[in-house]
């Protein structure tokens, strides 16, 4: 800690292009482009991993594998590897990036910490890797006991893999303590908490729940570790452990971590929605708030993951806590759709990933309350319909949300445009891909087909295929994002300050920004969402210079009564 | 103009409920209803449905309509109108679903407590239900036997063969599962029952049905439980029988296990217990036994090549001989591994007399040496 | 002149306004670093409550409860540590750092003695599965936060010692004083969980 505080050293000879993404550097830009690298390089691996189980599963017989263990490490290193080194390590990477910039600083409030918190990714997803050269983790993302005791699993890579989850752990802790410290201590003269960007709130809730909830995902693995290496005995029932406890300390962790991986994504999507349909956010206040909401309720509800394994008494509580979710997640899709009506739309490829997180992500909200309800879940629970809802909540939220981020801050980022032919390809695919792919799930887990498995009763053999279609379509899709990625970054049309028109600071400075980010102290926007109002339009005129306070007239429907932001402090 | 809208308003919502309603009552997704709870269930998922269609309708209805209604018309640089919100929409839309979810909630509590029996009732039959690498099995209740020849010790060593790999249950009859692991984590799940509970090593759960609909379905395991997880599934079937048609064959697994504790360890008994009892098959092949297994190493011709082993010295437990060698493969697997197979595969505990006892092992052991 | 010096006081101003900032988050920092590290301590506490509760009773049958003493006395010790580690703190903002040396290598050796004391307190507990396992797990943890909070400690200390400190400028030293207070008070927690209760 001490030593953030110090002046920064600065190495003599700075690395240019390419070559600065590989190095240390404690500026915050290159650590966030340095995060989002690496995650879409997981993305990128953990997705083959998915077409591999796909094409397993096109028919009932195994084809691919030879036998269930290389199955089992399939889908452990998927889902392993897209949490916690793809979806967590990329909206930390937003955050990193966006976070200063939107809040008008030079950069975070400790660099070193945060660039110390990057460095920790590389040998965790290494160790990950490593895997596979000692013998991979075989027992599911879930790792439970006792089949990922030292008795069931053997094999080295489940120590691995716990190794590397402890990195990931610990990265994500130093990276949330720096995202609140720099929300609260650093916002510009002129910012209150009440006119920071949906994203930073964003953010500031995740972290919290980081905060809560990874130390007991870094204890869950301390006392696996332990079993596996020194003998005691937590969880393997051979010598008095309890295989719950696990159960317990991991969804502690895990289900908060849905969140941690949903919230930002939100946070992205409030951004995305408000820009390019032009029309101030709607509810400001409810969608700031409704993520604690979401944070708070968020860390008591982990014991839906056991209502088969839970005491009948516990599993009513645990009940209610969930399906109580929906309400603020549910003030949230409202918001948005609010934020819609009346606007003026562009489809954009990042307003179309934007409208797409909004049309999938309310089914798999929908399914989460099926799965709440505790007679209804002893039939689903561990079945495909498990399996479409958290895909829908992550691809067809976090995913969608995380394309439009990319399509919209790319500009920013790189200082080009991205071609909008080719995402607009991208999307049109990715969506009937996605939904190929997963909607189909749904009804295999009703009819009862268990999730894990890799040979399968024969009368699921036509959904099945129909999702493999839907994953190759996928896999097809990702191919014009990576040419629209290499060709614009080279010939993309430039992409000015503000191709947007946002009214968020981040885009009051050059594209890409200088390495301070702001060459004179920017002057925050009275109202970050002002679309639509004089004051707006006079904002971006000034190029960011000039910040009306907020007039009282109002604009609208006449029979609405109109709400404000606080005009602040 | 207002009235106008508002009338639209109530007339779209009267139509998405309309639909819901229609979804809820019509669409049957899941499979046969087999157990009374079955129906409880599928009625609150139903109802659940219906809401869902309508929550669905508003949500994606209103987001075509805005693309379609609010898209930028070409030419048009200008911003949408500047409204920040509407604090009393905003109330309604975090009430009506808190609402809902109360309300399900409420609902979902009452089907638990009719599908959950924690007290004992009078005509419940009761099974036990075991789950191991890679298979379920079941345990009986023994019929009363009124046989002066019956010692309660001999009744004791017939009870532990009281076990079969298929589930049969009486129909119209409540049955209470009382389930246990072996090993590691399985879950007992037969979806035409919508049952679903774990079976966790070192405590006993349980799990109630009534099955109301003749038929023979999968028992299926839930819980990923390891390298022949997929195969768990297809191997144990629950077959429903009519009352006389299950006491029939109760008498006959008593009768046959009477017959078994006579004589514990001869070869016939052994195939019996490894097709009903200790689920070689799902990882064995073995023709004389029918078991069908993919996962380890064929048992076919095993007395032959357990000759060779014994004359090697690999993997021998308990003398030089060729029984020595299986006996060694069942006990302690791990001390010599057939070439291509890895270690820590066949289950680590049979050489722990309470998972095979000392009758079985031998029993086993006698019937393979016959298979040339 | 004048002009010159106006422009001195604002870069001093300026200078002086990042540190009070710098010095305000690496405050929150700490706080928030005691936060989520307090939560890694409250889940031993949780994994502890949940073992006792699926047995028949705490330490299980057939165990023996641990004797006190030992724990009682560390603990006293590192309650001592914890005040001699305030009065090093006082010190140095009196910049009398003979004494801040003094009391900060007494606190050190209190630290060391509860270290010793602790590693004893292990050797006392027999195997018996889930209850040494616990009890193991908590002294093993706090033993790793005894061992960062004297390096820190240590560190800091050898800084005082070539006066790298000063009454106005001694952020190193609070931010070791006050991880220190923040291990003595976890192992209150944990002597309650292990011991007492």
């Amino acid at each position: 800690m001490a030593t953030t505080v110090k002046p920064t050293a600065i190495a003599v000879p700075k690395p240019r292009g390419i070559a600065k993404y590989l190095v240390w550097s404690i500026d915050h830009k290159v650590i966030g482009i340095q995060y989002i690298g690496l995650s879409f390089f997981f993305f990128l691996f953990g997705g083959l991993l998915a077409e591999l189980i796909r094409i397993e599963l096109l028919t009932p017989a195994a084809s691919l594998m030879v036998d269930g263990g290389a199955y089992n490490t399939l889908f452990t290193m998927h889902g392993t590897i897209m949490i916690f080194l793809f979806v967590v390590p990329m909206l930390a990477g937003f955050g990193n990036y966006l976070v200063p910039l939107m809040l008008g600083q030079k950069d975070m409030a400790f660099p070193w910490l945060n660039a110390f918190a990057f460095w920790m990714l590389p040998p965790a997803g290494l160790i990950m890797l490593a895997g596979w050269l000692v013998g991979p983790a075989q027992a599911g993302w879930t790792s439970y006991f006792p089949l990922s005791g030292p008795q069931y699993s053997p094999l080295d890579g489940q120590t691995l893999w716990a190794i590397s989850l402890h990195l990931i752990g610990a990265s994500s802790i130093l990276g949330a303590i720096n995202f609140i410290v720099t929300i609260l201590n650093m916002r510009p003269p002129g910012m209150s908490l009440w006119q920071m960007p949906l994203f930073v709130w964003a953010t500031f809730a995740t972290s919290i729940i980081i905060l809560v909830a990874t130390p007991f995902l870094a204890g869950g693995l301390t006392l696996m570790l332990l079993d596996r290496l020194a003998g005691t005995s937590f969880f393997s029932p051979a010598t008095g452990g309890d295989p719950l406890l696990w159960q317990n300390v991991f969804w502690f962790y895990s289900h908060p971590a849905v969140y941690i991986m949903v919230l930002p994504a939100m946070g992205i999507l409030s951004e995305v929605l408000s820009i390019h349909a032009r029309k101030p956010i709607f509810g400001y206040r409810f969608i700031a708030l409704s993520s604690f909401g979401i944070a708070f309720l968020g860390c008591i509800v982990w014991g839906h993951h056991m209502f088969t394994s839970l005491a009948s008494w516990a599993r009513i509580p645990f009940m209610l806590t969930t399906m109580l979710i929906a309400v603020p997640t549910g003030v949230k899709m409202f918001s948005w759709l609010g934020t819609l009506w009346g606007g003026k739309i562009r489809f954009t490829s990042a307003m179309l990933f934007a409208l797409g997180f909004l049309s999938m992500f309310v089914i798999g909200g929908i399914t989460g309350v099926f799965l709440a309800s505790v007679p209804v879940d002893i039939h689903l629970h561990d079945t495909y319909f498990v399996v479409a809802h958290f895909h829908f909540v992550l691809f067809g939220g976090s995913v969608f949300a995380i394309f439009a981020g990319l399509y919209h801050w790319f500009p920013k980022m790189s200082g080009r445009m991205l071609n909008e032919r080719l995402g607009k390809i991208h999307f049109v695919l990715t969506y009937i891909g996605f939904f190929l792919t997963f909607f189909p799930m749904h009804f295999l887990g009703l009819e009862g087909m268990p999730r894990r498995i890799y040979t399968y009763d024969p009368k699921y053999e036509a959904l099945n295929a129909l999702s493999t279609i839907g994953a190759l379509i996928m896999a097809v899709a990702i191919v014009p994002f990576l040419v629209n990625l290499a060709v614009s970054l080279v010939a993309g049309k430039p992409a000015g300050n503000n191709p947007w028109r946002a009214l968020t600071l981040e885009w009051m400075t050059s594209s890409p920004p200088p390495e301070h980010n702001f060459d004179e102290p920017p002057v925050p926007a009275v109202d970050p969402y002002g679309y639509g109002t004089p004051e707006g339009a006079a904002y971006l005129a000034s190029g960011g210079k000039v910040a009306l306070p907020v007039s009282s007239h109002a604009h609208g429907h006449a029979d609405q009564p109109i709400e404000r932001p606080a005009t602040g402090d | 103009m207002k009235l106008n809208r508002y009338a639209i308003y109530i007339l779209v919502g009267a139509i998405f409920i309309a639909i819901g309603v229609i979804v809820g009552l019509t669409v049957r997704v899941f499979p046969v209803a087999a157990s009374a709870e079955a129906v409880a269930v599928d009625s609150l998922f139903n109802f659940m449905l219906a809401i869902a269609v309508v929550i669905f309708l508003i949500v994606e209805g209103g987001i075509i309509y805005s693309i379609i209604r609010f898209r930028r018309r070409p030419g048009d640089e200008t911003d949408g109108a500047p409204i920040h919100g509407n604090t009393a929409l905003e109330i309604t839309w975090t009430a009506i679903p808190a609402v809902i979810v109360f309300v399900l909630a409420i609902y979902s509590y009452q089907v638990y407590l009719t599908i959950r029996n924690p007290e004992p009732k009078d005509n419940e039959v009761r099974i036990g239900v075991i789950g191991q690498q890679f298979a379920w099995k079941f345990v009986y209740e023994m019929p009363e036997d009124n046989d002066p020849n019956v010692t309660p010790e001999l009744r004791e060593r017939i009870k532990q063969y009281m076990i079969d790999s298929t589930l049969y249950v009486p129909l119209n009859r409540p049955v209470r599962a009382l389930i246990e692991s072996q090993d590691v984590i399985h879950s007992f799940y037969i979806p035409e029952f919508r049952i679903k509970q774990d079976a966790t090593p070192g405590r006993v759960s349980e799990a109630y049905f009534t099955p109301i609909e003749k038929g023979e379905w999968w028992v299926v395991c839930a819980e990923l439980c390891g390298v022949g997880h997929a195969a768990m599934s297809q191997i144990n079937r629950v077959v429903v029988l009519e009352q006389s048609e299950f006491d029939q064959y109760i008498a006959q697994l008593y009768a046959k296990a009477k017959e078994t504790a006579s004589d514990p360890r001869s070869p016939e008994v052994g195939k019996q217990l490894i097709m009903n009892k200790y689920a070689c098959g799902a990882c064995h092949i073995l023709d004389d036994a029918g078991l069908v297994g993919n996962i380890g190493p064929s048992l076919n011709g095993i007395a032959t090549r357990a000759e060779g082993h014994a004359e090697r010295g690999e993997g021998l437990v308990g003398g030089t001989d060729a029984a020595a060698y299986i006996r060694g493969s069942i006990v302690n697997p791990n001390l010599y591994l057939v070439p291509g197979y890895a270690a820590g595969i066949m289950p680590q505990n049979y050489g722990n007399p309470n998972v095979m006892s000392e009758d079985d092992l031998e029993a086993i052991v006698n019937y393979l040496l016959t298979i040339r | 002149m004048t002009a010159n010096f106006a422009q001195m006081q604002t870069v001093f101003d300026h200078e002086q306004l990042q540190r009070e900032q710098a010095l305000k988050n690496a405050r929150l920092g700490l706080l928030l670093w005691r936060f989520a590290n307090g939560m890694a301590f409250v889940f031993f506490v949780f994994a502890n409550l949940l073992m006792r509760n699926v047995q028949p009773s705490w330490p299980p049958p057939g165990v023996e409860r641990l004797p006190i003493a030992l724990p009682l006395a560390i603990t006293l010790v590192i309650l001592l540590s914890g005040m001699t580690a305030s009065r090093t703190l006082k010190a140095v903002r009196a910049n009398q750092f003979g004494q801040a040396l003094r009391f900060g290598t007494t606190t050190l050796a209190l630290g060391a003695a509860f270290f010793i004391g602790l590693i004893a307190a292990g050797a006392q507990v027999t195997p018996s599965g889930p209850y040494s396992s616990i009890v193991w797990a908590m002294q093993f943890f706090h033993g790793l936060h005894v061992i960062a909070a004297s390096l820190l400690f240590g560190i800091v200390l050898l800084g005082v010692w070539r006066r790298r400190y000063s009454a106005e400028k001694h952020w190193g030293v609070e931010a070791s004083v006050v991880f220190w207070h923040f291990v003595d008070a976890m192992w209150i927690v944990f002597f309650l969980f292990i011991y007492v209760i």
